[in-house]
């Protein structure tokens, strides 16, 4: 058992860095060979942590290769649009100005209820209210709506928004992130003053203290 | 540019790496094949008493390399293997030659398993 604790510690952390290392986008969007990847390490890393008779080596030993291939493929791929096409495809259009094509469809084997209810799922129910709809490289379903079926924006309906600003977390949990203090041009003497204001005795009594690139604060204090 | 350089010289360390670990596993596993085969051969001439401690000494040869043989191969065959050995020195022991022909066949069967396992061949690929 202590050698399946062990085992277990190891893998967790070989597939923990490597899909760190192979980028966020790998746990929601993934492309076919980060697909494989994904799909193998997972079975790869299950067989030596449930039969302790196989050399663990057995399992670290193609997680390591995967993932230096997953990494060099994904950095060729950067620089030629060639091998992007070879190892990912591209992008495929579904439904131009409002009808649906077919034989794309049936390239993509996407059948006429999987695209209903990827667009029902987007809050559309009219395929005539589609002026394009892509059918990307990691399956997901891009849609663009006809000018008159989109949402009218501040600008079209004359209304002078502000832009949002983005707001940095200045204490966390009553622990204060000099850093992005820093970032925003403040100091521990702005925080005191700031605290005093929002009549807070010190930064440890501060759930969350947020301050906006436009200067607006946001405090919780710690309740109870 | 550097992570994908990296990525290129870990796989071409791995790849040596095993490349390496073919011609260590090979050279160990013929050594112990040729202190096997001595031990037999003394019994062939009917010189057990030569033939017993050769054996004993090729199987602590065999047992010294278990830091070795638990990090590269299976445990199935490593206990495989091992089980091979007990069986000859049974035999050995026993003097019986006609049995210690068979367990030593037996466990020279096991030891270029072992060695075959790990040499790159369509065979062992596929």
């Amino acid at each position: 058992m202590a050698i399946i604790f062990i085992r277990t510690v190891i893998l967790y952390f070989a597939i923990l860095i490597s899909m760190r290392v192979m980028g966020k986008r790998q746990l929601g969007e993934l492309e076919i060979s980060e697909f494989i990847v994904a799909a193998l390490i997972a079975d790869l890393a299950a067989t030596p942590l449930q039969d302790i008779g196989i050399p663990l080596l057995n399992g670290l030993v193609p997680i390591v290769i995967m993932f230096c291939l997953e990494i060099i493929i994904a950095g060729l791929n950067m620089h030629s649009v060639k091998l992007r096409k070879l190892t990912y495809g591209r992008p495929e259009m579904i439904i131009k100005n409002g009808k649906i094509l077919r034989d794309a469809m049936l390239k993509n084997r996407f059948t006429l209820d999987e695209l209903m209810q990827e667009l029902r799922a987007q809050g559309l129910t009219d395929t005539s209210q589609v002026k394009y709809a892509v059918l990307e490289t990691n399956g997901q379903l891009s849609v663009i709506l006809n000018s008159a079926d989109q949402p009218a924006t501040a600008a079209q309906m004359g209304v002078d928004g502000s832009d949002v600003s983005y707001a940095h977390i200045i204490i966390n949990e009553g622990r204060i992130l000099d850093k992005n203090l820093a970032l925003l041009g403040r100091d521990r003497r702005w925080l005191t003053n700031e605290l005093k204001r929002q009549n807070v005795g010190s930064a440890d009594d501060v759930y969350i203290l947020t301050l906006s690139e436009d200067g607006s604060v946001f405090c919780q204090a710690k309740e109870g | 540019m550097k992570k994908e350089i990296a990525a290129a010289i870990i796989l071409i360390a791995l790849f040596a790496g095993v490349m390496v670990n073919i011609k260590v596993s090979g050279n160990i596993i013929l050594s112990l094949e040729d202190d096997v085969t001595a031990a037999y051969e003394s019994a062939r001439n009917g010189d057990f008493d030569r033939a017993k401690p050769q054996l004993d000494a090729a199987i602590e040869h065999w047992m010294s390399l278990d830091g070795y043989t638990h990090i590269f191969m299976r445990h199935s065959e490593i206990n495989s293997t091992t089980e091979a050995y007990f069986q000859l020195k049974s035999d050995i022991y026993a003097e019986d030659i006609g049995a210690a022909e068979g367990s030593y066949s037996l466990l020279m069967a096991d030891l270029d398993s072992l060695m075959t396992m790990e040499q790159i061949s369509f065979g062992s690929i596929f």
